[in-house]
């Protein structure tokens, strides 16, 4: 059942700019990444490798710290905290906000591409080229995967972090995080994978493509889903609170595929997008409500709201390329920072109060 | 933002490709350079960021049976450019066995990579005395000749000057669209091989005169070879598009490279294409100049070409 919003929903769904309040917070460096924690910390990986830290309810003056001599190119929420960030120096690193250091893993040739935290089991993966390695949330060694054949370029955790995922060249393979040495399961699919999510549900695991692609697989039976229609590789994906909707940028459309009961296959993704132009490059549904915001390349942000038609402006043209995008725990705030330095956060107090009433609601429920 | 310019050096181990590496790395340019190796040699490379990775040749899915791309670059390419401002150019140094191609294939295909770096040229760097026996036993030597912008002839003070004539000759008849310099121990100036804009259509117009001789080279033993073809006549530009997408269609697996400029009739302006297999990147440029004759004329680099069909079809195209 989809929650009421009673006026908001006519508010929000017009084709309109939002009466949100848009504030820029300019840093020290061009911004590659960002990451909010679930205790309403906030880290960017700048373009000069180091890690800037600090609290979402004021970012600025954040503490910038020498991380990786090189960049970042992997960065995520700690599983209990912290941060953790991975950079083509082959250091993999637990940072917490305060800037003290557990290293993972010593630099050395082999990249780290990806990393993924798992919160309900406290695991982190570090992808080293083509070697997963697990730690546990303080940043203790739990083992490592036998190198897959080409180098890992996505790592993703089922809903429980009991299961890990790598994406590769020729498809995903799956092992349990408690048994790194058994047979791993593979998901093939001819072609490369850029990307990787695990539906929140557990049931699918879906790649980007070179080929510009969605490819998924339901990891009961293997079972192959092909979504195509999309002008670049996609590589950021997000999965709506009700765990029923995976949105995808990667087209001037953000388009979100509908895995209710068998799957997305043989129906069409809702779409919505203002501009044919310009490509959505990063995604964020909501982390309570029906709605999922996209930035542009043209440092646009738009939402709209699952199957529901329209989209409304929440902020406007301008700035430099969008590195990420994100909502605060509360719903209530949407981070975006862009190569040029700036770190935009969009304030939505109706949605904060939207999504603390629905919270008020279940709770009486 | 200008797009970081990135140079590929091929070419049989032993050749002296390293030795150019480091010449190109140590001169006094005030440059700063990341090099991307597939394999660190015996000869150190004199360089703060270098990068190994291993050659990871990707098939797309897009029913271009040819269209292979090099998915490390991929992925070290997008990668080196988040790092804002720590260099201002990028040399790949591949193995002496390396297909060219996917590399180049690489910069056609792929739109991060293409958003933030291209390619300014294939250097290939030979060694004068053994590669008219690479020529005879490798094919990977072949592809290589045929692929290059630039050719070195290195070591030719280990070769007479009868057989640089000789090799030179005989790399002619696999690539006359190359600019040859003859070398030893890799001297050379180093903008001969480096900002040559190779794959830029604005350069393609400043092409050598060698591209302008009509006919075609043959070599005796070798099954790659070029085709030059040029047509007086204006041609109409949807009969020679037609054409062109037939050919790379059917051919492109043997069609190592193309180039062309074009007169199309009613257009003022010369049409400029370029080639690797199937991928083809193409555009009006600057007008004829009055007093030229406007004469289109365009290569083929590529094995088992049939010349007198590929003259034909050429000749087809000519504006009614």
């Amino acid at each position: 059942m989809q929650p009421d919003f009673g006026d908001f929903q006519d508010e929000v769904y017009a084709d309109r700019l939002h009466p949100s309040r848009v504030a820029c917070f300019p840093q020290e460096a061009g911004i590659l990444a960002l990451a909010l924690g679930a205790d309403g910390t906030i880290a960017l990986a700048l373009d000069d490798g180091r890690i800037a830290l600090g609290q979402q309810a004021e970012p600025v003056d954040l503490k910038a710290v020498e991380v990786h001599d090189g960049v970042s190119q992997a960065l995520c929420a700690g599983p209990r905290g912290g941060f953790v960030s991975g950079g083509d120096d082959g250091r993999a690193v637990l940072i917490d906000v305060g800037g003290s250091i557990t290293e993972l893993v010593a630099p050395g040739r082999e990249w780290v591409g990806a990393v993924a935290a798992a919160p309900a089991s406290g695991v982190i993966g570090v992808a080293c080229a083509k070697t997963l390695r697990l730690f546990d949330a303080e940043g203790k060694a739990l083992g490592a995967a036998p190198p897959v054949a080409t180098t890992i370029t996505g790592v993703a955790f089922n809903p429980k972090g009991k299961r890990v995922g790598v994406a590769h060249y020729g498809g995903v393979t799956l092992w349990f995080t408690g048994g790194l040495s058994g047979t791993p399961k593979v998901l093939p699919w001819k072609g490369s994978h850029v990307s990787l999510t695990w539906s929140p549900d557990g049931r699918f695991v879906v790649t980007g493509t070179q080929d510009k692609e969605l490819h998924g697989w339901r990891v009961e039976d293997g079972i192959d889903m092909r979504m195509s229609g999309y002008a670049a590789k996609v590589k950021s994906f997000s999965w709506s609170a009700d765990e029923r909707w995976l949105s995808c940028a990667g087209s001037p459309y953000v388009t979100s595929w509908d895995f209710i009961g068998k799957g997305p296959m043989g129906r069409p993704p809702h779409q919505f997008g203002g501009s044919e132009e310009f490509l959505a490059t990063h995604v964020a549904a909501h982390p309570t409500l029906p709605v999922v915001a996209a930035a542009f390349e043209d440092g646009r942000i738009e939402m709209g709201r699952f199957a529901v038609e329209g989209q409304v402006l929440l902020k406007e043209v301008g700035g430099g390329l969008p590195s990420g995008l994100a909502w605060s725990g509360d719903g209530g705030s949407l981070f975006m920072p862009t190569e040029d330095g700036e770190l935009f956060v969009v304030d939505l107090e109706d949605l904060k109060v939207a999504a603390a009433e629905q919270k008020k609601q279940k709770k009486r429920r | 933002m200008d797009r970081v310019p990135v140079t590929v050096l091929t070419g049989y181990l032993g050749a002296g490709k390293t030795t150019l590496l480091n010449r190109i790395l140590t001169e006094q340019h005030g440059k700063k350079y990341a090099v991307v190796v597939n394999e660190f040699g015996e000869i150190g490379i004199d360089n703060d960021l270098v990068v190994e990775t291993d050659e990871e040749v990707f098939e797309m899915n897009n029913g271009c049976i040819c269209c292979t791309v090099r998915g490390d670059l991929i992925r070290i390419l997008s990668g080196l450019m988040r790092r804002k401002g720590k260099f201002d150019a990028i040399l790949i140094e591949t193995t002496g066995l390396a297909d060219p191609a996917p590399v180049a294939q690489t910069f056609f295909v792929d739109e991060d990579v293409q958003a933030k770096a291209k390619l300014d040229a294939v250097v290939t760097v030979v060694d004068a005395r053994n590669i008219e026996a690479r020529l005879d036993d490798s094919k990977e030597a072949r592809e290589q000749i045929a692929f290059a912008d630039v050719i070195l002839l290195n070591k030719t003070d280990l070769a007479t000057g009868a057989d640089l004539d000789r090799i030179e000759a005989r790399i002619r008849t696999i690539n006359p669209a190359a600019e040859i310099h003859r070398t030893r121990n890799s001297a050379i100036d180093l903008d001969k091989v480096l900002d040559r804009g190779a794959f830029d259509l604005d350069r393609i117009l400043e092409f050598e005169p060698e591209f302008l001789a009509a006919g075609h080279v043959h070599s005796h033993n070798d099954d790659i070879g070029s085709i030059s073809l040029t047509a007086i006549d204006a041609l109409d530009e949807n009969k020679f598009n037609r054409w062109i997408s037939h050919i790379l269609q059917t051919q492109g697996p043997d069609i190592l490279r193309s180039k062309g400029i074009l007169s199309f009739a009613g257009q003022n302006d010369q049409f400029v294409f370029q080639g690797v297999h199937m991928l083809l990147d193409g555009d009006y440029r600057k007008p004829w100049a009055p007093d030229d004759p406007r004469i289109s004329r365009l290569v083929f680099i590529g094995r088992n070409l049939d010349e007198k069909a590929l003259a034909a079809g050429f000749e087809a195209c000519r504006a009614a």
